[in-house]
């Protein structure tokens, strides 16, 4: 289970939350829907320790990151998969190097081991072949996926995906969100995703929560965010320019 | 502004020493992490050597030139090979090798572990449980303090070569005189006193390549400025910190 406890964080003079709660069950899918700039991938750091609240708690399976150590994060870490909006491979490194790192790292095994572990999840996003090629030579969905096999490589508990389906074309995004569903039923991962797309919300959520003004202002199945009448929640989903939320361009 | 610029110097002072510590904490941990060290040895030696070589050559032909130039009406011809042998392993050596590897190896750490920073690549490592200080800063700065004496001592060679070939082929110097000129007076402080300070001018790159990597933002943009950063302060503090090496040492 992980636990957002009155979260404050804030850049400067930029406050990007403002006391955020939320609470993220065991084997649950939440998506965080917002405007781009609303703090979503903010969220998703905070999360894995990787940006420190100013005030407030993130709890990770009844520990809270609060003052624990270094290698104590670490250790939590592992327990989390993330899956970034750029993919984030390691250029240096060829496909089954970047899948295999952890455990080249952790647990040095032996490099035919970790081939094994590595066409194996490869199999599972639907990627064979590929394991010696360079991120350089795949296309976006390819990179998208390769990130998808590396955050559940070492079979993590929980994984987040910062904006999934941002710069795939409609059909290739569709099938990574195909891809979140089936991994999530086959592996019983807790998913916590971060978007703006409001239709692959709606096909991979078990709830939807709506980050606006550094705080949740919805949160619900995505059958409550169709018959919702908060207003702020009905201008997201309908895409217009005109209403209640404002900022951005 | 004073105060702004105040703590502006004191915000890098404490970022330079945030990934000193995460380097040299990391330190310890070299034996298992030999392949990662090997690799940035080979990186880093590989892609200067032919500078070194070339810039080498140069500078040893050109101070047998004005050795002998400056010297020659008052001063016996033994004397030139000792001059140069001397300005070598004192101060050309070490403070030229370690200006064109910072140049050329400050900068390329600072772009490589700059665009790992805006890609997100770091956090990736991070999330992963890898400690970045391990994985990107200890073998960096580690392998500047060991590559770095290996090129001095082959450029101080090549600039002693380069020197006895001007003095032998170009003045008329016979090559006995010059070698007897390199051996008169040696005094070995002043070869493991040059090499010193290559082992403080190598940890200065790889400490300046990856702090001002690890500080770049936003963009293609940010990773230039970083390495444009990581090039000047390298440099700098070679400089600076060869006065104060020399006090000590000699």
């Amino acid at each position: 289970m992980i636990g957002l406890k009155g979260l404050w964080i804030s850049f400067g003079d930029n406050e990007v939350l403002k006391g955020l709660d939320l609470n993220i069950e065991e084997g649950e899918t939440v998506v965080v829907i917002g405007q781009s700039g609303c703090g979503k991938s903010v969220l998703l750091k905070t999360i894995v320790g990787l940006i420190s609240p100013d005030e407030g708690e993130v709890i990770i399976d009844n520990i809270s990151l609060k003052n624990i150590s270094r290698r104590e994060l670490y250790e939590i870490r592992k327990k989390i998969g993330m899956v970034f909006q750029s993919s984030a491979l390691f250029d240096s490194l060829s496909v089954w190097e970047n899948i295999g790192l952890g455990f080249i790292e952790h647990f040095r095994m032996p490099r035919k081991e970790i081939m094994r572990i590595t066409r194996e999840k490869l199999m599972l996003v639907g990627l064979p072949d590929v394991e010696d090629k360079y991120p350089a030579e795949l296309s976006g969905g390819m990179k998208k996926r390769v990130g998808i096999a590396r955050a559940i490589a070492m079979d993590p508990d929980f994984v987040l995906y910062d904006e999934p389906t941002a710069g795939l074309d409609p059909i290739i995004a569709d099938r990574i969100n195909n891809l979140i569903i089936e991994l999530q039923k086959k592996l019983k991962i807790t998913t916590i995703a971060v978007t703006h797309d409001i239709i692959s919300a709606y096909k991979i959520a078990d709830r939807i929560a709506m980050l606006y003004d550094g705080k949740i202002i919805f949160d619900g199945t995505p059958e409550e965010v169709q018959s919702t009448d908060n207003p702020y929640v009905q201008q997201f989903i309908a895409g217009e320019g005109e209403g209640p939320i404002s900022g951005g361009i | 502004m004073i105060i702004t610029a105040i703590k502006s110097f004191l915000s890098y002072v404490g970022g330079v020493f945030i990934i000193l510590i995460e380097g040299v904490k990391n330190f310890h941990r070299a034996p298992k992490s030999y392949k990662l060290i090997l690799s940035q040895i080979l990186s880093m030696g590989i892609s200067s050597l032919p500078i070194v070589i070339l810039v080498s050559v140069f500078a040893g032909m050109v101070t047998a030139y004005q050795a002998v130039f400056q010297t020659k009406a008052y001063v016996p011809e033994l004397y030139v090979g000792m001059g140069v042998a001397k300005a070598v392993l004192i101060e050309l050596g070490p403070m030229l090798t370690g200006l064109i590897v910072a140049g050329r190896v400050s900068s390329s750490i600072a772009a490589e572990l700059g665009t790992m920073r805006v890609t997100e690549q770091i956090d990736a490592l991070e999330i992963m449980g890898i400690d970045p200080g391990r994985y990107l800063v200890m073998p960096r700065i580690f392998a500047g303090i060991i590559i770095l004496p290996v090129l001095t001592i082959i450029a101080e060679s090549i600039m002693i070569f380069g020197g006895m070939l001007v003095t032998v082929l170009d003045i008329d110097i016979s090559l006995s005189i010059f070698l007897r000129g390199v051996r008169t007076n040696f005094v070995a402080l002043e070869l493991w006193g040059g090499l010193i300070k290559s082992v403080i001018f190598g940890f200065l790159i790889g400490l300046m390549g990856c702090y001002h990597g690890f500080r770049a933002k936003g963009g293609a943009e940010g990773v230039g400025q970083a390495t444009t950063r990581a090039v000047v302060s390298s440099m700098v503090l070679i400089l600076i910190s060869d006065y104060f090496i020399a006090k000590w040492v000699f």
